[in-house]
């Protein structure tokens, strides 16, 4: 039997993020950076099971671990999206977090949402840094590391501000890196 | 002989008339492409949409209106930066003749009793640094003055020792050299032997910051400094010959934010190595990290023993 070839990259919705985005719209606009065909899936995944009672934040690292169990084999790259807060053991958030050179990475829609800071809600601006994001985690899963150029996506965000000034396309460096890793295996060393 | 003290500043700073606090920030260093307030989507800014109240849905102005830009003015050597609008400041003050010679804090710098103050200490990646210093990889900054070393611990070194609770330093009159202990930290996160960097002698140790070793966390390039070394010959020189073991400007700053980075791949994960965005780095290590992993990060990221 012929073996599957990866070649999709898989967007995976944990929990009701369809409420909050046009999922078809970011796909959309993800397709025109990534060259290779998008496939929706939903998860299974219940965030509840990595809440952290201390923090009152969810564990990103262990989320991506449980994604990797439901990677399907035509998957070139996962990336999540979910819609409660992230954190990793030495940081206060994450908007998201990926494997440096593997196959998951994982964005939360908490803090790029205007109603996290008490703003009213503006969609195109949920989705303008749901893009960023998204884009930031992927480069991550083909070795991207952060970028000093701010006008980068894959320059690194401490706040939202942070994210609203960085820029939506990859910077001439790293999209060469980006066009060159895209040919390797899952596994390259960045 | 100058006609104006040669530690008078000028420069340009940006600040937001809307928000409370007038914070300046220096113009060069801003991202002007990329902030906020110089792009229409200034219009999402909170500050901005409490001051307009209903008026926010669009604007004709490219920028932020409550924007502003001046000109100021400052001494690079009194200890506090006190910023004048340059249209206010008086002409015939000191600064700008050759009276200068007669201010006290131009007097103590010129007779090498001080080093100039700390150049202005700026965050990278949530880190004070100070573009003045040269850095040596195991987090120890080094400062010439007149012919000798100035050195303390930097502001990510003492982030990763946590709340300090010892200090030993080097006696007086103790020759030190690289692969060997030079300082010892006890701290909350560990235990850290620090090697020197550079060979020479202990001309003058910090008494102050071993009392109160809080100073390091509040002042680390300023009143925490450690101790003060005269180099053995040839060893100053070292500083400008060898880039890569001691960073200086721009070069150290992007070693820093690589520092940052680098906690993400000492601390593997069960799903090797992971890099994320977004968040600063917890204030305190001990929570959120095992014993073994701070101990970890102690020995790579200080007891570094090349000099």
């Amino acid at each position: 039997m012929k073996k599957d070839v990866a070649k999709y990259i898989y967007i995976l919705l944990i929990g009701d993020v369809e409420k909050l985005v046009n999922i078809r719209e970011v796909e959309e606009n993800l397709r025109r950076e990534f060259g290779f065909p998008k496939k929706i899936l939903n998860s299974k995944i219940d965030p509840e099971d990595f809440y952290d009672p201390e923090r009152r934040q969810y564990h990103s690292t262990k989320i991506l671990k449980e994604m990797l169990d439901d990677v399907p084999p035509d998957a070139l790259r996962m990336i999540g999206i979910i819609p409660v807060d992230l954190f990793i053991p030495i940081l206060t958030f994450v908007f998201g977090e990926a494997q440096l050179g593997g196959t998951v990475g994982i964005v939360s829609l908490a803090r790029l949402r205007q109603e996290f800071y008490n703003l009213p809600p503006n969609q195109t601006l949920l989705e303008r840094r749901l893009i960023k994001e998204i884009k930031h985690e992927l480069g991550h899963t083909f070795g991207l590391v952060h970028c000093p150029l701010r006008e980068c996506v894959m320059s690194v965000a401490n706040t939202i501000l942070d994210v609203d000034a960085k820029g939506s396309s990859f910077c001439e460096s790293c999209k060469d890196l980006l066009l060159r890793n895209q040919k390797k295996p899952v596994g390259l060393k960045p | 002989m100058e006609t104006r003290c040669p530690f008078l500043k000028e420069e340009r700073v940006a600040f937001c008339r809307a928000f409370p606090i007038k914070k300046m920030l220096p113009f060069d260093r801003l991202y002007l492409k990329d902030n906020l307030c110089f792009r229409e989507d200034y219009i999402h800014c909170s500050t901005y949409q409490d001051k307009m109240g209903e008026k926010t849905s669009y604007s004709k102005n490219k920028i932020c209106p409550f924007l502003e830009v001046e000109m100021v003015i400052y001494c690079k050597v009194y200890p506090v930066k006190k910023m004048i609008p340059a249209s206010c400041f008086r002409l015939e003050c000191p600064c700008t003749t050759d009276r200068y010679i007669d201010c006290p804090a131009y007097e103590r710098i010129a007779q090498g009793d001080i080093a100039p103050a700390q150049g202005e200490a700026i965050n990278v990646r949530g880190f004070l640094f100070d573009d003045t210093m040269y850095y040596h990889k195991g987090h120890i900054w080094l400062q010439p003055i007149n012919g000798r070393l100035k050195m303390g611990m930097d502001d990510f070194g003492q982030w990763l020792l946590g709340e300090i609770e010892e200090i030993i330093l080097p006696r007086q009159g103790e020759h030190v050299k690289p692969g060997h202990p030079m300082l010892k930290f006890r701290s909350a996160q560990g235990t850290a032997a620090i090697s020197s960097p550079l060979h020479g002698t202990i001309v003058q140790v910090n008494d102050e910051t071993c009392r109160d070793t809080s100073l390091i966390s509040a002042d680390p390039y300023g009143q925490g400094w450690l101790l003060e070394m005269k180099p053995d010959p040839g060893e100053l020189s070292r500083l400008d010959q060898q880039e890569e073991q001691f960073l200086h400007g721009q070069k150290a700053r992007g070693w820093l934010e690589t520092e940052v980075d680098r906690l993400h791949h000492v601390l593997q994960t069960e799903i090797g190595v992971t890099m994320s965005d977004g968040g600063n780095l917890l204030g305190n290590l001990q929570k959120a990290l095992e014993q073994t992993q701070r101990d970890l990060l102690i020995k790579t990221f200080l007891e570094r023993e090349e000099g």
